[in-house]
């Protein structure tokens, strides 16, 4: 496996072989990386930071649903390091191809695509693609690379560097419905002038594991565990929008920017709902749906139109409760529609909800106003004056419209399972170096009470971490299963690693990101919660959060 | 009526207090059973749960009727 070195200014590539006795992928690789050759204090969109794309370790592998991409840098929305993961083909491909990871650095003062096969790499031009919303412009990256790559492309948000803007990653029925999206690293890849990365695999093979027996006896073990995991029902049914009802009935959907946690016309947007609507109108629940190549789970949901036409995938949780409850909005094809406008133009759907949120207290937008809430986000990916305040995302759009009142730890925002309601959860959203983030660690025990989060929060983050070194999606639940994780990554490397290993690997990760964040000037205070959270009391429990500050200053010491 | 309960075995594991089983058992219920009224049984009132019902999202409202299928799940994480 080998990293590629891409530098726009020059228009050249190199090939370095990953660092010797290290175990690299996923978010280890995009701190690595970043110490070797980024900044800490540069401008996250100049010449002098770096973007990453990123395999896990195990991603091209025989590794079921091991093959999430990471996207990351230092990120312009939250100033500090920057890890985005989505699902997709683009990661196996790569691993295919025998590449670990690229790196971005330098500046194309026009736009670019690279191309990578198992044979090689090259920078070519864009051609007529920019500034097309990402579906045709995938459809037209195929006419021109063949039918079978994976892509990885910027959306209009992302040439235009806008602070909320993702990298949008190919399914396996080649839709860009996959995203990197958080913390804006759409704009880190568009400040080096590359437009996309294609991927083709043609000639590329599975990864060949260096102890091939030990490898494929805990792949065995791994389909299993998946199988048989707490949760695979579940979201093989109904995929993500489980969430709806269950997050409602607690209080921990943000509903109308945060004033409540439950949404009293949930039942218009739930899990049933789509599935009804989608039988009757395609025929099909829309469920069951794989993201990426070799996936077990297969948990992404679809949705169709009145005439039954395809909508959007991807239709997860976050997406509907964001741009639904949280707007006020019932209408599920508003709704759906909203979600496809933030895979064509290349927006973080939970940004885009919190920062669409805030305008109501900015006057400009009423709650349940499904198409003038459209129509904002019509803007945003036209880029008008409003457009690129909502773009900013939603801490920048609060500072100029002159709101306190701000959903979002370390500049982003704040995800649809309520802090006030979720305090063990919390934790991922005020810790978690890469600002609030729902998948750095989720905790569900005494989701009400202030004790003992903390310690809970940390220990799911560590093992959160250290999976996103590997490329399993969450969905797996192997997170605990850390001798499981050990067995595979040694059956593929050959290395030695003890589960203890594996665990400090997470801890590892999480401190070098800590001190690449204290270096870029995120200090030790910015491990908090907005204020009023404190104060504000979440109907319908009317809670606040109250996990003391003194125990949350101690969370770093591991 | 008879209703086929299912729990998940990390919930056992885990959450549920002891004295129940997991995995699959049929209970022999009252009419007018409500899932939250199951729930209570189990001790998992407190308890975050998914809800699977005759292949449909439950709710703790819903009402059963015999022959019903109810999957219950607890939730560590997701999104």
């Amino acid at each position: 496996m080998k990293i590629l070195k891409v530098n726009m200014t020059e228009g050249k590539i190199e090939s370095i072989p990953v660092p010797e006795g290290k175990v690299l992928g996923g978010r280890s690789m995009i701190v690595h990386l970043l110490n070797e050759y980024g900044s800490a204090t540069a401008h996250p969109l100049s010449p002098e930071s770096i973007f990453i794309l990123t395999g896990g370790i195990l991603g091209g592998s025989a590794a079921p649903q091991a093959h999430r991409i990471s996207a990351g840098g230092k990120s312009p929305l939250t100033g500090g390091i920057k890890e985005a993961n989505a699902g997709g083909n683009v990661a196996y491909k790569l691993g295919r191809c025998g590449v670990q990871a690229i790196v971005v650095e330098g500046e194309s003062k026009e736009w670019k695509i690279l191309k990578v096969t198992a044979d090689g790499a090259g920078i070519e031009t864009s051609g007529d693609i920019i500034g097309m919303k990402n579906y045709a412009a995938c459809d037209e990256l195929r006419k021109r690379f063949g039918n079978d790559i994976g892509i990885a492309i910027i959306g209009r948000a992302g040439e235009m560097k806008m602070c909320n803007s993702t990298v949008a990653i190919t399914d396996p029925e080649g839709r860009p419905a996959r995203h990197c999206a958080r913390g804006g690293v759409g704009a880190i890849m568009g400040a080096k002038g590359l437009k996309a990365v294609v991927v083709d695999d043609t000639n590329g093979r599975l990864r060949k594991p260096v102890n091939e027996g030990a490898f494929k006896e805990a792949v065995k073990k791994c389909a299993e565990t998946i199988k048989n995991g707490p949760f695979f029902q579940v979201f093989h049914a109904f995929g993500t929008p489980a969430f709806i009802d269950f997050d409602n009935d607690r209080g921990s959907m943000p509903t109308r920017n945060h004033r409540s946690g439950s949404f009293e016309e949930k039942n218009k947007i739930n899990a049933n709902s789509i599935q009804a609507l989608n039988k009757e109108r395609s025929g099909n629940t829309g469920s069951g749906h794989s993201c990426m190549p070799t996936c077990v789970v297969r948990c992404s949901p679809s949705f169709y139109d009145k005439n039954g036409n395809y909508v959007t995938s991807g239709f997860e949780y976050e997406n509907i409760a964001m741009l639904g409850a949280n707007l006020g909005i019932s209408d599920l094809d508003a709704i759906a529609r909203m979600d496809r406008a933030c895979d064509e133009f290349g927006f973080d759907t939970i940004e885009m909800g919190a920062t669409l949120g805030l305008l109501n207290d900015a006057g400009l937008l009423e709650f349940g106003d499904a198409a003038r809430a459209e129509a904002l986000l019509k803007e945003a990916g036209e880029g008008t004056v409003l457009g690129r305040i909502i773009g900013s995302g939603a801490v920048n759009a609060a500072k100029v419209l002159g709101i306190d009142r701000i959903p979002a730890c370390k500049g982003q925002a704040i995800p649809a399972h309520c802090a006030r309601t979720s305090k063990g959860w919390a934790m991922a959203y005020i810790c978690n170096p890469m600002g609030a983030d729902h998948t750095a660690g989720g905790v569900m025990e005494d989701p009400l009470s202030p004790k003992g989060q903390v310690e809970r929060g940390r220990k799911s983050q560590i093992l959160q971490t250290a999976q996103d070194c590997t490329g399993f999606c969450m969905f797996t639940s192997l997170d605990g299963a850390t001798d499981l994780m050990a067995e595979l990554i040694n059956g593929l490397v050959g290395t030695q690693m003890t589960e203890e290993d594996y665990v400090q690997m997470g801890k590892d990760v999480m401190k070098q990101e800590r001190a690449f964040n204290i270096r870029a000037g995120i200090g030790e205070k910015a491990d908090k919660l907005p204020d009023w959270m404190r104060k504000e009391p979440l109907p319908p429990l009317n809670e606040v959060f109250d996990v003391p500050q003194e125990e949350i200053d101690d969370f770093w010491n591991f | 009526m008879k209703v086929e309960i299912h729990i998940s075995s990390v919930l056992h594991r885990k959450i549920l207090p002891t004295g129940k089983n997991p995995g699959k058992d049929t209970w022999e219920l009252p009419g007018d059973t409500r899932v939250r009224d199951v729930l209570e049984m189990l001790g998992l009132t407190q308890v975050p749960v998914v809800l699977m019902l005759n292949g449909h999202q439950g709710n703790r409202d819903s009402v059963l009727t015999d022959g019903d299928i109810l999957k219950i799940f607890s939730v560590i994480s997701g999104g």
